[in-house]
C-alpha cells in the first residue's frame, strides 16, 4: 500500500473518508435533470458522461471542474439532501455554482460535504478509481491510500 | 475575508434571523472562493425555479426565509414560469409541471417583483449603467453587462437568493473594472448582415470565445436591442461568455482601442457568410427539411417588435392542422399585443402567444420528443431542433415543413 498527502485549499469544512471516483468534468444539472423535475434523484442520467447510470452516493468525486448550468450547484444539493451525492469533492479548480451545494448543504442542513482544491499535484494524474481518501475541507488535505502497481503519480 | 461593519454586524444577527442565516452562506462562499470583499448589489433576479418546484433542498431553503419573515433587500424579478396558468393561449403542461407550485406563494411573501421573465432588463427591473447586480439567467447577464454597462456576474441559483435578502454579492469577476476589457477581437463581414443572424453570430461566439470577452466590430447597423439580446443568449449558451463589447454602440467602448483597454487582441476571429452558414448547419442539429411538430420563438422572450414581426407574417395565414406554433413573451407585450389587435392576428392564425419558457417546456415531455424548430441560438444548443429564421419559422408552421 502507497500512501501519500496532498496539500491545497479547504473551500468548505469538514472530514470524510471514502473511495475514489476519478471523471472528467460534470454538468450537476445534467446529471440528475429527470431527478430535479420529477423530485427523486439516484443515478447519474446524462448518457454522455462516463458516470452515466453510477450513484455517486459514499463516494469521493475527483473532477477537474464543473460545466455548464448555473443550476449545478443547487442540483448538487439536492443530491446531497436525498442522500445520493458525494461524501466529498477533490477539484483542479472549483468554481462558485457547484460550491454553492455543498456549502448551502452545511449552512442551511447541517451536512458536511468537504469540498478541497488548488493541490500541490495534480489529482488528476495521482489519484486512482478505488483509493481510498481521506478528504479534510478544513486544512485542505487530501490523505491517499493506493494499491501497489497501480499507475499514478504518487509519490510516498 | 474583509468585512464591513454592518457586514459584521448582519453576520451577527443585528438585522433579523433570515439576513444572518444569507450572509452565513455569502462569507462561507466568500471565503471558499477567495473574494478578498463583498460588494453592495442593487438589484437581483431568480434563475430557473419551476424546474426546482419538486427540490426539496431548495424548496426548504427558501421556505425557511418565508417562516423567518424575510424580505428581499433589492429589486428582485424572477425567470419565467414553464406557462402562465391563467393565460387560456398557453400550452397543456407536461406532467411534471401540473399543479401548484408553492414557490409562487412563496416569492410573493418574499416580495419578489412577480415579472415572470427572463427579460427582466425591458420589464419590471431595469438597471442603468454601473450599477452592481447580483442576477442569474445567463442571457439577462450578458445584456446588462454589455449593453447596459451594468457590473454583474452570473450568479448561481441559491446566491441569487441569498443576495436579495442581503443586498450583497462576492466582490469578483465583471465586479471589478480591470475584468471588463476585451480580449478578442471578431470582425463580422457578412454581405447583408440582417436581424436574424445575431443569434448566429452568438452561437459562434460562445464557442470559439469560451470565457473571454469578445469585442464585435461590423455589426453596429442592425444591432436592435432584440438582435443583441439574441446573439448574447446564444453566446452565454455555447460558452460562458458574459460581456461583449461593440466599439461605438456600448456604452464601456467609446472606440475599438478603449473596448481593448488600449491593447492588442489575444486573438483575432473573422466571422462571414462561410462561417454563418456552417453555424446555422450546426444549430440544426435535428437535421434539415421535412416535417415538423412544434415551432418555438421567443427565448428569450420576444420583444414587443418581436411579437409585432411575427404577428404580420402570419396575417391572413393559418397555422397547419397538427402543427404548433408558440410565440413566448413578457406580460406587458401581451398587454400592448392585445390593445394593439396583434395578439388576436396571432389568434386567429392559430398560434399561441403566452408568457413562459420554452426551455423548460421543450426539455420535457410530451414535447422533448416533438420535432422542433427554433430561431433561438439558446434552444438549438440545448436540444436538438432545426433553426430557422423568424420568416422560416412563421412560413413552417404554415405549411407544415421545414
Amino acid at each position: 500500500m502507497r500512501q501519500g498527502i496532498l496539500k491545497g485549499r479547504g473551500l468548505n469544512g469538514g472530514i470524510a473518508t471514502g473511495e475514489a471516483l476519478v471523471v472528467k468534468p460534470i454538468n450537476f444539472f445534467g446529471a440528475y435533470m429527470q431527478g430535479i423535475l420529477s423530485g427523486k434523484l439516484s443515478h447519474i442520467e446524462d448518457s454522455k458522461h462516463d458516470l452515466y447510470g453510477k450513484s455517486l452516493e459514499g463516494k469521493i468525486l475527483v473532477f477537474p471542474f464543473s460545466i455548464g448550468s448555473l443550476a449545478g450547484g443547487v442540483s448538487l444539493l439536492e443530491a446531497i439532501i436525498q442522500g445520493v451525492g458525494p461524501k466529498a469533492i477533490i477539484n483542479t479548480k472549483t468554481d462558485g455554482v457547484l460550491l454553492a451545494g455543498p456549502v448551502f448543504a452545511r449552512v442551511f442542513y447541517g451536512i458536511e460535504v468537504p469540498v478541497v482544491d488548488s493541490l500541490d499535484g495534480d489529482p488528476m494524474k495521482i489519484i486512482r478509481n478505488g483509493d481510498r481518501l481521506t478528504v479534510d475541507g478544513d486544512r485542505g488535505t487530501v490523505q491517499v491510500r493506493q494499491r501497489e502497481g497501480v499507475d499514478s503519480a504518487l509519490k510516498d | 475575508m474583509h468585512l464591513t461593519r454592518i457586514e459584521e454586524e448582519m453576520l451577527a444577527g443585528k438585522m433579523g434571523p433570515a439576513v444572518e442565516l444569507a450572509m452565513k452562506a455569502i462569507v462561507q462562499m466568500g471565503e471558499g472562493m477567495d473574494a478578498e470583499r463583498l460588494i453592495t448589489t442593487e438589484g437581483s433576479h431568480l434563475g430557473n425555479v419551476d424546474l426546482l418546484r419538486r427540490c426539496t433542498g431548495y424548496i426548504g431553503i427558501v421556505e425557511k426565509f418565508v417562516e423567518l419573515g424575510a424580505e428581499v433587500q433589492i429589486p428582485t424579478s424572477v425567470n419565467p414560469y414553464p406557462a402562465d396558468p391563467r393565460n387560456p393561449e398557453s400550452p397543456p403542461l407536461p406532467e411534471v409541471f401540473q399543479g401548484l407550485s408553492p414557490l409562487e406563494d412563496y416569492y410573493r411573501r418574499l416580495q419578489v417583483i412577480p415579472n415572470w421573465t427572463c427579460t427582466p432588463y425591458l420589464y419590471g427591473n431595469i438597471p442603468r449603467f454601473g450599477q452592481h447586480l447580483s442576477w442569474e439567467e445567463s442571457s439577462a447577464v450578458i445584456y446588462v453587462n454589455s449593453v447596459i454597462g451594468v457590473r454583474a456576474n452570473r450568479e448561481p441559483i441559491l446566491m441569487d437568493l441569498v443576495s436579495a435578502i442581503t443586498g450583497r454579492t462576492l466582490y469578483s469577476g465583471l465586479h471589478m473594472d480591470e475584468n471588463r476589457r476585451g480580449e478578442i477581437l471578431c470582425n463580422v463581414d457578412v454581405k447583408e448582415l440582417k436581424r436574424d443572424d445575431f443569434a448566429v453570430i452568438g452561437y459562434y461566439l460562445g464557442k470559439v470565445c469560451g470565457t473571454a470577452i469578445p469585442v464585435i466590430d461590423g455589426i453596429q447597423q442592425k444591432a436592435s436591442i432584440a438582435s443583441l439580446k439574441n446573439m448574447g443568449a446564444a453566446a452565454a449558451s455555447t460558452g460562458a461568455i458574459s460581456m461583449y463589447h461593440i466599439p461605438g454602440l456600448t456604452p464601456e467602448a467609446p472606440t475599438l482601442e478603449k473596448a481593448l483597454g488600449e491593447r492588442k487582441p489575444t486573438e483575432i476571429v473573422e466571422i462571414d457568410d462561410r462561417v454563418l452558414e456552417k453555424t446555422k448547419e450546426e444549430m440544426s442539429s435535428a437535421g434539415q427539411g421535412g416535417e415538423i411538430d412544434i415551432v418555438g420563438v421567443g427565448c428569450p422572450h420576444y420583444t414587443f417588435d418581436e411579437v409585432v414581426s411575427v404577428a404580420r407574417l402570419l396575417k391572413g395565414n393559418k397555422v397547419k392542422n397538427g402543427v404548433q406554433l408558440w410565440i413566448c413573451t413578457h406580460q406587458a407585450a401581451i398587454e400592448l399585443a392585445k390593445q394593439q389587435g396583434i395578439a388576436e392576428i396571432i389568434k386567429e392564425a392559430g398560434g399561441r402567444l403566452f408568457s413562459g419558457c420554452l426551455y423548460c417546456l421543450h426539455t420535457v415531455n410530451p414535447y422533448a420528443d416533438m420535432r422542433l424548430m427554433s430561431d433561438s441560438g439558446k434552444i438549438c444548443y440545448y436540444r436538438r431542433a432545426l433553426y430557422g429564421t423568424q420568416r422560416e419559422c412563421v412560413t413552417a408552421a404554415i405549411s407544415g415543413r421545414a
